[in-house]
């Protein structure tokens, strides 16, 4: 296991050096000046100002040149200075990420929690008004415009109904905690303030919610559909015709086979949730890596796109290797193919 | 000033069976918002401080990069430097007024300023404000070689001149050059403070200045706040300067940056937030509908900017001919336009914005006139119209306005009289490099102030200046209008006399409404709206758009 583990980190190079290459070749291919995109009016009109910032990211360098600079500055931990920002890119992710870290956990997390017993109800009431109802909202969950639904529940829940908090990550009343992790709800706690976190959370809630009708919706039939291949099962009969309750044997038997193939899904759900939510983040106001992400692609901002996709590439291939080794702990066949390859 | 607590409503509804209510569908839309309100219920937050007097401001980030004077020159931006920073003068209207500088004069040639600063003045640190501070702000200012660099481009020096003096010399004549200097870029910040943190006003401010990064999360200025802390995406939070010259308001200002409209109209309703920023004209004419009972209310702010239809000279086909411009210029219905931006603009008489000096009278603007639009047709040899390529920034919002909007009813407008606008809808900065590259046939464009002052347009747009030769190839040398429009420009900017500048700049500006190759369409208004539980009269200026030392608040 921890040779397959480390032969996936080091596939990990050239892979991000293929984002690295595929990214700059996309941006550069746009026929948009990011300098002339970038800045102001008056500006564009003042050579010299143009030509300082064209020398100021290397743009008056030939494109071998400025992308083995771009990777060589990499190497030595330097993800560049945003065009469009003026910032070191790594400065700016770490600013965006944590924000989008925390809601698409949190996300993920009420998926999860919602939606395996959720598929489970509903296979196991196959053809009920449960399934039915399970099914029709989790089809609702996933083919509804999120932008639309982000809209409807903070004109319901936040303006009409004054239930759900202002939008941002916090109380404008309240200090964001000390940075530690960026993660507001951890960081409030580190510092032991529960009623920080407590208020990050109920921040949350909304957006979080409107994100998870996607995941809960996708994960929920999912659940429901292995759940059924699982049902029918002859060790399911075995256990019941030993007198097993049938409360333990979905419990014991059937949920775990069952979620097996949801594992890689919700892995894959969590990847996307990670890549920016772009129009949440922006109903929301949340601070999150969708709007820089917007932001970078549409002034060709080349570090920044490729900081960015370098970033959310390496967090999707690890939290992808997590599912294949949870995959493994919880498929003993799994196991034993990997004990396979290495033999 | 509310701090909305959320007042723990809510929750899972007893009457219903828990069968019934999983069957009804109701938990999965009432479960977060109830959470939402059960936690907060559950934990009220502490507050930073109580009883501390806050003002919110919700904003959309926009193009918001750093607040360090000597770097910034975003519209976005002006509001919160405006708080932050003074320059030698401010601005009254269009005009400018005193400032760090109590008073000033000018030589009769135009070319020398002496202002006269207030001795008593003090940065946010308790430390007195000296000369050698502003003339250290404003060389890092230019030899940063930033975005706003250009402002001080004709200055040839600016020299301490008493021991509460400065003196300023210019290259050439500059008309506006009082104009140019409320610009928030050019701020006075403590040259000790920024060079201790990596400022340099050296030649090679360009590679050698690192100040930016200390001067994002603090401020050494002498506005009325100072920077508390700025946490990108979030919130800048400032907070009230002990030293500041000025009358008290907030102990607190919050910007909270919020880029959905809407989101912010929510804010503002609900009293999390004071002032929304950006709103469209849709919204604020529902702010205006919901009237004094929602204890808001809506700020109109001419933005100075001009939406306009451009046509380049060096295009292929009928659209680089002056009779098509003329025949689209009277095509256009601009009454209708109103229809579009609603209270996000405003009539214009020409290039200027009716605000500033020398500003061609609205009545004298460009009107539908379908006769004369096909008489221009027929003139042109095209009788039932022509096509060209129209291109515009799908994402433009003209300063509130979305572009794809106004470019649908110059469509319609044109049809009328059988001009064809095939429209190519491109990304903002698409536009901008085929635009400020002459790549395009024809665009709608927005021209933003850049100071508040008329040659800040007329030269701009004039044969052979800065727009209309680099963009639409239009030259002194073009047309014997042309080169009658360029004379009269000239013969206003050499005019150090006010009088004499008027009829030159508006004879002008009646032949560009004839000949140039351009349509105005309108002027850009922002409005802003606020909460009348807190805020008596919202200042606005020309550059900040809404300034919190001149507000009068509840």
């Amino acid at each position: 296991m921890t040779r397959y583990i480390v032969r996936r980190l080091l596939l990990l190079i050239p892979v991000l050096l293929g984002m690295t290459l595929i990214s700059f070749a996309v941006t550069k291919a746009i026929p948009t000046d990011p300098i002339i995109a970038s800045i102001s009016q008056e500006a564009s009109n003042h050579p010299e100002i143009v030509a300082a910032y064209r020398k100021a990211w290397g743009l008056d360098q030939p494109l071998p040149v400025q992308y083995f600079t771009y990777v060589w500055n990499l190497l030595h931990g330097n993800m560049g200075v945003s065009i469009y920002t003026h910032r070191a890119v790594v400065d700016d992710l770490l600013d965006y990420l944590p924000a989008t870290v925390e809601l698409a956990t949190v996300t993920i997390v009420f998926s999860v929690v919602l939606s395996i017993p959720l598929g489970i109800l509903a296979a196991m009431r196959r053809g009920g008004m449960i399934d039915f109802v399970v099914r029709m909202l989790t089809l609702a969950g996933v083919a509804m415009p999120i932008f639309w639904l982000a809209l409807v529940l903070l004109n319901i829940f936040y303006l009409r109904l004054g239930w759900a908090p202002a939008p941002g990550r916090l109380d404008y009343a309240l200090q964001p905690p000390p940075t530690v992790t960026r993660l507001y709800i951890v960081d409030s706690l580190i510092a032991g303030d529960p009623a920080t976190a407590w208020n990050a959370l109920s921040h949350l809630a909304l957006p979080a919610f409107v994100l998870a009708t996607w995941s809960v919706g996708l994960l929920t039939r999912m659940t429901r559909a292995s759940m059924l291949s699982v049902l029918p099962q002859d060790f399911l009969r075995a256990a019941r015709s030993k007198g097993a309750s049938e409360f333990y044997v979905i419990r014991r038997h059937a949920a775990p086979n069952a979620t097996i193939p949801v594992v890689t899904v919700i892995g894959l759900a969590y990847g996307d949730l990670l890549s920016g939510a772009l129009l949440v983040e922006t109903i929301f106001g949340w601070p999150g890596i969708g709007r820089y992400a917007f932001n970078a692609a549409v002034h060709v901002d080349f570090p920044a796109i490729i900081g960015v996709a370098l970033t959310v590439g390496f967090i999707y291939t690890i939290v992808n290797l997590a599912v294949d080794v949870v995959y493994a702990l919880l498929d003993p066949r799994v196991r034993a193919s990997l004990t396979a390859v290495r033999a | 000033m509310s701090n909305t607590r959320r007042n723990g409503q809510g929750g899972l509804p007893g009457a219903l069976s828990r069968r019934r209510f999983i069957e009804s569908g109701a938990a999965l839309a009432t479960l977060p918002p109830a959470l939402a309100a059960a936690m907060g219920a559950a934990m009220p937050a502490p507050a930073r401080a109580a009883g501390i007097k806050a003002l919110i401001i919700a904003q959309q980030p926009g193009s918001l990069r750093t607040v360090d004077p000597g770097r910034a020159s975003e519209v976005d931006g002006a509001a919160i430097q405006h708080a932050l920073y003074d320059s030698l003068l401010s601005l009254n209207g269009a005009d400018p007024a005193p400032a760090y500088a109590s008073k000033w004069t000018i030589s009769p040639d135009g070319l020398t300023y002496v202002f006269d600063l207030h001795p008593d003045w003090k940065f946010n640190d308790g430390t007195p404000v000296t000369p050698e501070d502003y003339i250290f702000s404003c060389n890092r200012q230019r030899n940063n070689k930033a975005d706003a660099s250009w402002l001080l481009g004709n200055v040839a020096s600016m020299t301490k001149s008493g021991p509460n003096q400065i003196t300023v010399t210019l290259k050439s004549l500059d008309v506006d050059f009082l104009k140019l200097v409320p610009n928030p870029s050019l701020s006075v910040t403590k040259a000790a403070t920024v060079r201790e943190h990596g400022g340099t006003d050296a030649a090679d401010a360009a590679t050698k200045d690192t100040a930016t990064t200390w001067l994002d999360q603090h401020s050494v200025g002498t506005g009325p706040f100072m920077i508390d802390h700025w946490d990108r995406g979030s919130e800048m939070v400032l907070r009230a300067n002990p030293y500041y010259w000025g009358p008290k308001t907030f102990d607190t200002v919050v910007f909270r940056f919020v880029q959905d409209p809407t989101t912010q109209r929510d804010l503002l309703l609900r009293g999390d937030a004071h002032i929304a920023v950006n709103l469209t004209p849709d919204l604020a004419a529902d702010l205006q509908k919901r009237g004094p009972a929602s204890k808001t209310a809506v700020a109109t702010v001419p933005a100075l900017g001009i939406a306009y239809l451009g046509f380049n000279l060096k295009a292929a086909g009928p659209i680089s001919k002056p009779k098509a411009w003329e025949a689209i210029r009277y095509a256009v219905d601009y009454e209708g336009l109103k229809n579009i931006y609603l209270g996000g603009g405003q009539p214009t008489g020409s290039i200027v914005p009716p605000q500033l000096p020398n500003a061609l009278p609205v009545a004298e603007g460009m009107k539908q006139d379908i006769a004369k639009a096909k008489a221009a047709l027929a003139e042109l040899g095209m009788p039932n119209g022509f096509t060209f390529k129209l291109t515009y920034g799908a994402d433009q919002i003209i300063q509130n306005v979305p572009a794809s909007d106004v470019v649908q009813k110059v469509k319609e407008d044109l049809a009328a009289v059988g001009i064809t606008a095939e429209l190519i809808g491109e990304p903002l900065t698409q536009e901008l490099t085929d635009y400020r590259g002459a790549k395009a046939d024809a665009v709608l464009h927005l021209w933003a102030v850049d100071f508040p002052g008329w040659t800040d347009f007329l030269p701009v747009y004039a044969p052979g200046g800065h727009v209309a030769l680099a963009r639409q190839n239009w030259a002194v040398d073009s047309s014997p209008e042309a080169k009658e429009i360029a004379a009269l420009v000239a013969k206003a900017v050499a005019s150090v006399d006010p009088k004499a500048q008027i009829e030159p700049a508006l004879q002008a500006q009646r032949l560009i409404n004839q000949h140039g190759p351009y349509a105005w369409l309108f002027e850009t208004n922002y409005q802003l709206g606020y909460r009348t539980d807190v805020i008596k009269t919202l200042s606005v200026d020309l550059l900040s758009f809404f300034n919190i030392p001149t507000s009068e608040f509840v």
